[in-house]
């Protein structure tokens, strides 16, 4: 199944920040009963953090689902943000976001005047 | 590190190491008393991230007013601030001292009639030293030593053996910045009819000791 490309800005997030991803979500039929899961990691098989499965009934139209998520600890990476949609069990909808969510990380000094 | 000085314009090479790489950011130095208050700053300076340790160039003017303040570094990505640093030693600003001095040997009239001098006297001078403050105020103290020296030895070979001890002072003022003092000296010279000068010695020192002002008056007798 290949992802859909989801927009999404560039975010800057800072290390163990706990944030809420709103994703606007088209599930049809309406009236399904299911799941939404944001991760984000290296690959889409490699769960850094995620939302866990977070449920919702479909409208047949889009709407937006909340996912919130705490970012991971250790800054100084990139992370590709993945969307997998579940009904039943089965997972019928997949998407990565158009952006990486990039937590910053480094070190300073030590300086010299010049 | 050493102090600077008031206005100085100095800048901090700071290798900053921000990971991920190719990431647009900024860094700011700034120093104050504490990290809420900026006295000086570098403004926020834009670098792309390597991911490696990369030298980014701080310039910040010092503070006018002579103290001693913490320096930090912050380093912002999208906005956001997510490197924070201190100075391990931090940034003294020292007083600028800085004098002016000049020096006027006068005779002494011995005679006069109204502003008219009649007659000087053949051995009395009359020294006059003016130090002007023209940097931060302190406590300044001048020293004068005035010698005889043998003239023409100084003419030919532009060095002189001072040749004896005819007067000597030492004063210790507060100076306000433009604060202009007069300091005088009364001596008596011998009348030799050699090609003898006087010789004077001027030294300025700020309140640490420090030598800030050196002058070298050679005059006639």
């Amino acid at each position: 199944m290949e992802r859909l490309k989801v927009k999404m800005d560039d975010p800057i997030l800072p290390p163990g920040a706990a944030k809420t991803a709103t994703v606007p979500v088209t599930a049809k039929p309406a009236g399904m009963a299911c799941e939404v899961e944001l991760f984000l990691g290296p690959n889409e098989t490699t769960k850094v953090v995620t939302s866990g499965r977070k449920p919702f009934t479909s409208t047949g139209s889009s709407q937006n689902v909340t996912c919130p998520v705490t970012m991971p600890t250790n800054g100084g990476s990139a992370y590709h943000v993945y969307i997998d949609v579940y009904t039943g069990g089965y997972k019928f909808l997949v998407g990565i976001a158009t952006e990486d969510v990039v937590i910053p990380g480094g070190s300073i000094g030590p300086i010299t005047w010049g | 590190m050493p102090p600077f000085s008031p206005g100085e314009v100095k800048t901090a090479i700071a290798p900053i190491t921000a990971k991920p790489s190719g990431m647009s950011c900024e860094a700011e130095l700034f120093l104050g008393p504490d990290e809420l208050t900026k006295v000086a700053s570098s403004g926020r300076v834009p670098f792309v991230s390597t991911g490696a340790a990369k030298n980014v160039n701080l310039p910040i003017t010092m503070p006018a007013m002579p103290a001693t303040y913490h320096g930090y570094i912050d380093v912002f990505a999208g906005g956001m601030r997510f490197l924070t640093y201190i100075l391990t030693e931090d940034v003294v600003i020292a007083p600028a001292y800085k004098v002016s001095v000049s020096f006027r040997r006068e005779r002494v009239c011995i005679t006069s009639r109204g502003d008219e001098c009649l007659q000087y006297s053949p051995y009395e001078r009359q020294g006059t030293v003016t130090v002007t403050n023209q940097g931060a105020p302190g406590q300044l103290m001048t020293t004068v030593q005035g010698y005889t020296h043998w003239a023409a030895d100084y003419q030919t070979h532009k060095q002189c053996e001072l040749m004896g001890l005819i007067t000597g002072g030492q004063w210790t003022d507060y100076f306000a910045t433009g604060q202009v003092k007069t300091y005088r000296l009364y001596y008596i010279v011998g009348s030799t009819g050699m090609p003898i000068d006087s010789r004077f010695f001027i030294k300025v020192f700020d309140p640490d000791g420090k030598t800030i002002a050196e002058v070298d008056y050679i005059l006639p007798l």
